[in-house]
């Protein structure tokens, strides 16, 4: 108990330390960064990854996307209205992720669907298992409440192993 | 030599035509010395590719460019270091690279199963030798890692300068060596359903081979993460590109295979489910492969000219319906009469961390494919990037990170109230009232918030373990407390091990965590100017230009103010190299426990005004840290035992398994 008592507030402290102290200085709002819009923005430069992180140095696609998306962060437009620009540029593929109407709400929703579907067959499966657990103690208890039953078998089973030898 | 590199290559594809063979035709005729004499073939196989791979090394080394290879990935200003590592920087030495590795894996095979696994021995060496030969074919006949230029080039193209860095030195091969690692556990698992012999034997024999190819993927990935990091220069370090998706999918099922075989293993359950995770596990091995070789998704990874898309596709399908095929014709003999106590056990929360894996697995897998999916639906092309799968991930992540403090200590069978209780109120009253101060401290974001609160639960329900292990030995054998936690890990390597890796795993989802208080700034600054972010103030301090022997640098260097108090100085660099179109940068990065504090050296005029990306990555350096506790807890983990290895060999060589 002594150690319970020790314990846990020092336990508190370092992961308190640990965790939040760094945090909560950063927590305060900040504005639209080129940032916040380029990595919602797919680069079509044939690299497969954001605007905001595109590994070539001087990307024909991702550089003058992040110049225009600042030009237009500069006449107040907000995220939305920057993404639509390029949307409407370059089709469906300039947005990083999938709308979520139509066929697209499919790539968000299967997922979950299929951890949904698979905890239910979790679910069905132990109770399957623990039923089957529960009948062949069932099972035991009723053979060991019936000692005659046991005797003739266990006699039976004397003689089927003579015959045997 | 580089006639010899490729004369090794076509000795070798008939030496595993032969291993591949022989085995079987040896058990169909009962002839034991055909098995043996495949073993042998094996071991000459190795031999036959490290000739191989010496010769194409020792064309890098002498600048031999000749051989096309070499000249596409070198050149003769690269650093001996580079020029070694330039070995698997392509298509054709990757797959070297990947032979060399399972033909030496297939020898340690051999020499550990002289006398063991002997049912089992003619499948593995069977099947290990057919992947060798898959791998042999394309070198061989489609592309020739010894190939040679129509004239010899006075020098070569040189290595990507992205590649010029520690981290790429190492992320390839330790990739591989995760990737070729898991075909020695699928052997013996395919060898288990074709000799029809499938109690746990197998599954013991390969536990420390899966453990290499799952921490080796690890690292890999983890060195992927750190090379984006410190070299890439967006200030993120996993961009879910497809092909590091590829890396993390078998990762996850490996992961989800190495909790799951433990309820075999003490319950003689999920005997189907433990082989199919297995083959999935193998299959996005070489799906992962396929991918940078198909050209049918575009990644920063992918081999551009590559035309072995076809064969990888047919390879795959190959196995996973060569696998399936026999698992289900074995299904007569994998019944096991599944029983359980309780719903609330350890065995059901085993179900549940593996549907949590392979959820997320089957997550990325589908987000790599939606937009093939979408195209072909729709006729749309459409991207699925980051937004994607941090929504998609995140709230899967968090339970299985609720998971992870549940299931090492949830009672087998059924948890009673009392273990319950015993287990878990402390560490939930922590993690509540954590959770608590967290908001009460300026936490607000939700998924954040909770991911700490996770953390905290998980964390203190491993120190308490150790706590209750050390105090127990200090109490009964009088122990030290520090002598006794020492003791209590060697005692009991694989337990305490697995909890030091789950430690591990917290940290780097620490680090993660922070991500959601990233903070960043976009300033143009002239000499002398400074700007703000957060508590720093950084001043710049100007511009150096200067030529090394094979590129033009940029270097920008910058005044670091913490609360008003100098801290140093960095310096961040554009880098022009000869021969590419595209500089690259070189960031530059102050660590500290809280935060890491990340400069971009955007962009520069002749004046000497600077633009700079300034970010503050929170608690990133845990994720590092992260990865050396999970290092260290897989090293115990797979630290010699030999209680264990008596176990082993017992099972191995037939003999009654002790009750477990």
């Amino acid at each position: 108990m002594q150690f319970r008592v020790k314990f846990y507030p020092v336990l508190l402290l370092v992961l308190f330390w640990g965790t939040m102290n760094p945090l909560a200085p950063l927590a305060r709002a900040q504005g639209l960064t080129v940032s916040d819009v380029a990595k919602d923005l797919a680069c079509l430069c044939g690299c497969g990854l954001t605007v905001e992180s595109c590994t070539h140095g001087n990307c024909g696609f991702a550089e003058p996307a992040k110049a225009r998306i600042k030009q237009m962060i500069a006449q107040g437009r907000t995220k939305e209205e920057i993404i639509q620009v390029f949307v409407s540029q370059y089709g469906e593929r300039a947005m990083a992720a999938p709308t979520k109407k139509g066929f697209n709400l499919s790539a968000w929703v299967t997922p979950f669907l299929a951890i949904f579907v698979g905890a239910t067959l979790i679910y069905f499966l132990v109770q399957a298992w623990v039923r089957r657990r529960e009948e062949f103690l069932l099972r035991e208890q009723r053979r060991m409440a019936r000692p005659e039953m046991e005797a003739k078998y266990q006699e039976k089973l004397e003689k089927e192993l003579k015959s045997f030898d | 030599m580089n006639d010899i590199g490729y004369l090794s290559l076509v000795i070798a594809f008939g030496v595993a035509a032969y291993a591949t063979l022989a085995p079987i035709l040896g058990v169909k005729t009962g002839r034991e010395e055909l098995v043996r004499s495949a073993e042998n073939a094996l071991l000459a196989l190795f031999g036959l590719v490290t000739l191989s791979s010496a010769a194409l090394l020792y064309a890098f080394v002498t600048r031999d460019f000749s051989v096309r290879y070499v000249a596409n990935y070198s050149e003769r200003g690269l650093p001996l270091a580079y020029t070694i590592s330039a070995f698997y920087a392509g298509q054709e030495g990757s797959l070297l690279f990947w032979t060399l590795n399972l033909t030496l894996f297939g020898t340690i095979v051999v020499i550990q199963n002289r006398r063991m696994h002997r049912a089992l021995m003619p499948y593995v060496i069977s099947i290990l030798s057919a992947v060798a030969l898959f791998f042999l074919t394309l070198m061989v006949f489609v592309t020739d890692p010894f190939a040679r230029l129509p004239f010899t080039p006075p020098d070569g193209r040189g290595l990507n300068p992205l590649l010029q860095n520690p981290g790429m030195f190492f992320h390839p091969p330790t990739t591989y060596l995760g990737y070729v690692g898991f075909t020695v556990p699928f052997a013996f698992a395919m060898a288990a359903l074709l000799a029809r012999q499938l109690d746990d034997a197998w599954i013991r024999s390969t536990r420390r081979w899966t453990i290499f190819a799952w921490f080796f993927l690890g690292l890999g990935n983890m060195f992927g993460a750190e090379w984006a990091y410190g070299v890439l220069g967006w200030g993120g370090y996993w961009g879910w590109d497809p092909v590091e998706n590829a890396s993390f999918r078998p990762w996850l099922t490996g992961t989800a295979y190495l909790h799951s075989v433990m309820v075999q293993e003490k319950k003689d359950m999920l005997k189907v489910w433990n082989l199919a995770l297995i083959i999935m596990t193998f299959g996005l091995s070489i799906l992962g492969t396929f991918l940078t070789r198909s050209g049918i998704l575009s990644s920063v990874h992918s081999f551009g000219e590559s035309t072995l898309g076809a064969f990888f596709l047919a390879f795959l399908a190959v196995i996973i319906l060569g696998a399936f095929g026999l698992l289900i014709n074995r299904l007569p003999y994998l019944r096991s009469e599944n029983q359980l106590d309780s719903f609330i056990s350890r065995e059901s929360s085993f179900l549940f961390n593996n549907l949590f894996l392979v959820g997320i697995a089957f997550t990325v897998l589908w987000g790599t494919f939606f937009p093939i999916l979408s195209e072909g639906v729709r006729g749309v092309k459409i991207t699925v990037g980051p937004p994607f799968y941090n929504q998609v991930v995140i709230p899967i992540g968090l339970a299985l990170i609720f998971i992870t403090g549940v299931c090492p200590l949830i009672a087998w069978r059924k948890a009673s109230m009392t273990n319950l209780k015993k287990n878990f109120l402390q560490p939930l009253v922590t993690a509540l009232v954590g959770g608590a101060l967290l908001f009460i401290f300026g936490v607000r974001h939700l998924l954040a918030l909770l991911s700490l609160a996770l953390l905290i639960f998980v964390t203190a329900t491993i120190v308490l373990e150790f706590y209750r292990g050390t105090r127990a030995r200090h109490e009964m054998a009088g122990e030290g407390y520090l002598r006794a936690f020492f003791i209590l890990i060697a005692r009991n390597k694989r337990r305490y091990g697995g909890y030091i890796i789950h430690l591990g795993v917290l940290m780097v989802i620490l680090a993660i965590t922070g991500g959601a208080y990233k903070v960043e700034k976009e300033a143009t600054l002239k000499k002398g100017e400074e700007m703000q972010i957060n508590q720093y103030v950084l001043r710049y301090e100007g511009l150096s230009l200067y030529p090394t022997q094979t590129q033009q640098v940029a270097a920008a260097t910058v005044t670091v103010f913490n609360q008003g108090k100098k801290v140093g100085k960095l310096t961040t660099e554009k880098v022009f190299h000869k021969d590419e179109q595209q500089p690259h940068t070189r960031v530059a990065i102050r660590m500290t426990l809280k935060e890491d504090l990340y400069i971009i050296l955007a962009g520069f005029d002749e004046s000497g005004t600077a633009t700079f990306r300034f970010i503050i990555n929170p608690l990133m350096v845990w994720m590092w840290l992260g990865g050396f506790v999970m290092a260290l807890g897989t090293i115990i983990v797979m630290w010699p035992d030999k209680r264990e290895r008596r176990r082993a060999a017992r099972y191995a060589l037939g003999e009654a398994p002790d009750a477990v």
